[in-house]
């Protein structure tokens, strides 16, 4: 029985076993470590950290601390780590062939971090895709958009198309496209533009609204109103801002018309006939 | 009935503190604002309402369990609270951004003259509830529009837009009870006229007092051109201005750390 005891014993204590045991530990730890430090990341404020610089930090943190652990596990149970590398460097160089799209994803993954043309929390367009930015990860940047779907996009396709951030400067400016009928007067028109766009405490005042009159359109005199609002405000400026321009244009008599065609029957002076039949009634003007 | 925050003028205090017992409501109605308060039963509504003119001059106070008085609509604010509760305070605040005046006409100051000019701005107005203060409300007596100050659209600040006519007599600026008034002391060392199309008042960093009468002011601001160019200091002192006689501190600033203070104003504070 003590025999039995005292080779156990000395498995855990000076055999192999005992470098096991030890090189979990430093595993354990390490992770356990790892997660603390993150998570003490984690709680600083936004006031001092934002939330981009905040989630690459824990990542680097957990992730260094977790690689440290790993390799001090190795070296506890015997491995030479110079001959680890040196197998791991061809390894690498087979799996970096096979995997070349990963590799692209990661490097592109690092430029974007580097380059920082987004923070998580921007709200980005990327073709035909708007969304906030939730994560920015090693391989992808995942997005919610508004009517709350999860987008995944590849670092690589972020690096190679266009990208517009829409949250990147404080004010935004939205380009009205209005048409007016050809019997205004446009210097009203503009007047009453103006008048709306000073009531409304979202447009800002400064930078000035803008008006164009773009140009003689097919049914309308076409008009462009360029308003600038907080981009906080941008959604709720567009939508009280055309409701007031509606209801300004209908208390002014101003016409937004539809489109329509003129007919000319070979002399501008000569009205069309027009007849006023009761198909209802009892007088048919049956063939 | 008179509200009881007035000592001096009991007609134009209409900030302090006040009782409301259940069911019953009080309304002030000041300049373009009227705010109405009710106490319920365990709940408080409160509804700010406000006129289009800005200079609407108006002082009605109420005081009444009439039904038609409760605050009602979309813009309601309910407060539960379940502890009895009976006194509301109201408090007077400066803007919390910082205001760019902008003259009806452009005001030009000749090389090596001063001027002395009143700057209005609407005053805040924050309700809060009993012994521990539970903020039930903040809003302005009357919302201005936002605006844009900087050099650029990329760098500068949300500011609060408003216009005045630089009045250079107290006697002819527009005086109300639900506005502050700020002099502003504009000093051009340099050869050539400054022009002032915009002014720039650090409201947030403004404390707020109230004369003997009423009237509601923060200390002097002076604006200080050099003879060296474009570049203007704008610099404020933790006191009343001299017009405000038996001066009373209703509110201190909401932002510290710029009093007494020198900064460049060019893309900060003013635009020449």
């Amino acid at each position: 029985m003590d025999t039995w005891f005292s080779t156990i014993a000395q498995f855990f204590t000076a055999g192999p076993g005992g470098n096991l045991i030890q090189a979990a530990l430093i595993l354990v730890g390490g992770f356990l470590i790892g997660r603390i430090l993150a998570n003490l990341v984690g709680r600083v404020p936004a006031t001092h950290l934002d939330r981009h610089m905040g989630l690459l930090l824990r990542r680097v943190i957990f992730y260094g601390i977790l690689l440290l652990a790993f390799t001090s596990a190795l070296h506890q149970m015997g491995f030479k780590l110079g001959v680890l590398l040196g197998a791991a460097g061809i390894i690498s160089v087979a799996i970096g062939f096979a995997s070349q799209t990963s590799a692209s994803n990661l490097i592109s993954g690092l430029f974007l971090v580097w380059e920082r043309p987004f923070s998580v929390g921007d709200t980005i367009r990327v073709g035909t895709t708007v969304g906030e930015v939730v994560s920015i990860d090693l391989l992808s940047v995942k997005l919610r958009t508004f009517d709350n779907l999860f987008v995944r996009l590849p670092n690589e396709t972020l690096i190679k198309t266009e990208m517009t951030n829409l949250s990147r400067f404080p004010i935004r400016r939205l380009d009205l496209q209005i048409g007016v009928a050809y019997k205004e007067d446009i210097k009203r028109v503009r007047k009453v533009l103006d008048e709306v766009a000073t009531a409304n405490p979202l447009c800002l005042e400064e930078p000035k609204p803008q008006f164009l009159f773009l140009g003689f359109g097919d049914s309308a005199l076409n008009l462009q109103f360029n308003v600038w609002a907080q981009r906080e405000n941008f959604l709720e400026m567009r939508n009280s801002l055309q409701i007031e321009i509606k209801e300004a244009f209908d208390r002014e008599g101003i016409e937004i018309p539809f489109p329509h065609r003129t007919l000319y029957a070979g002399s501008v002076t000569d009205p069309f006939p027009v007849q006023v039949v009761d198909r209802a009634g009892g007088d048919r003007d049956n063939p | 009935m008179s509200p009881e925050g007035g000592k001096d003028n009991p007609t134009l205090r209409w900030y302090g503190d006040f009782q409301i017992a259940e069911g019953f409501t009080r309304v002030w109605a000041v300049g373009p604002m009227r705010l109405r308060v009710h106490h319920g039963h365990n709940e408080w509504r409160l509804l700010r309402e406000q006129d289009p003119d800005p200079w609407l001059e108006r002082f009605e106070l109420d005081y009444s369990d009439d039904p038609a008085l409760v605050p009602d609509g979309d813009k309601l604010q309910r407060v539960v609270l379940a502890t009895p509760e009976a006194r509301v305070h109201l408090e007077l605040r400066t803007a919390d951004r910082s205001v760019v005046s902008r003259p009806v006409s452009p005001l030009s100051v000749p090389g090596h003259e001063s001027v002395r000019v009143y700057v209005s701005t609407p005053v805040w107005v924050r309700v809060t509830l009993g012994e521990q203060h539970h903020l039930m409300l903040e809003q302005p007596s009357y919302r201005l529009s936002d605006t844009w100050f900087g050099p650029n659209n990329m760098e500068g600040e949300i500011c609060y837009a408003t216009r005045s006519r630089f009045r250079l007599a107290l006697s002819e600026q527009v005086r109300s009870p639900s506005r502050i008034i700020t002099p502003v002391q504009i000093r051009n060392q340099a050869d050539d006229p400054l022009v002032l199309d915009r002014l720039n008042v650090p409201m947030p960093w403004l404390p707020l007092y109230g004369d003997a009468d009423a009237h509601l002011w923060t200390p002097e601001v002076s604006l200080v051109r050099r003879e060296d160019g474009d570049l203007a200091e704008l610099r404020f002192k933790d006191q009343p201005p001299r017009e405000c006689g038996g001066a009373t501190r209703l509110s201190s600033a909401r932002h510290s750390g710029r009093q007494h203070t020198v900064f460049r104003a060019f893309t900060d504070l003013l635009r020449s």
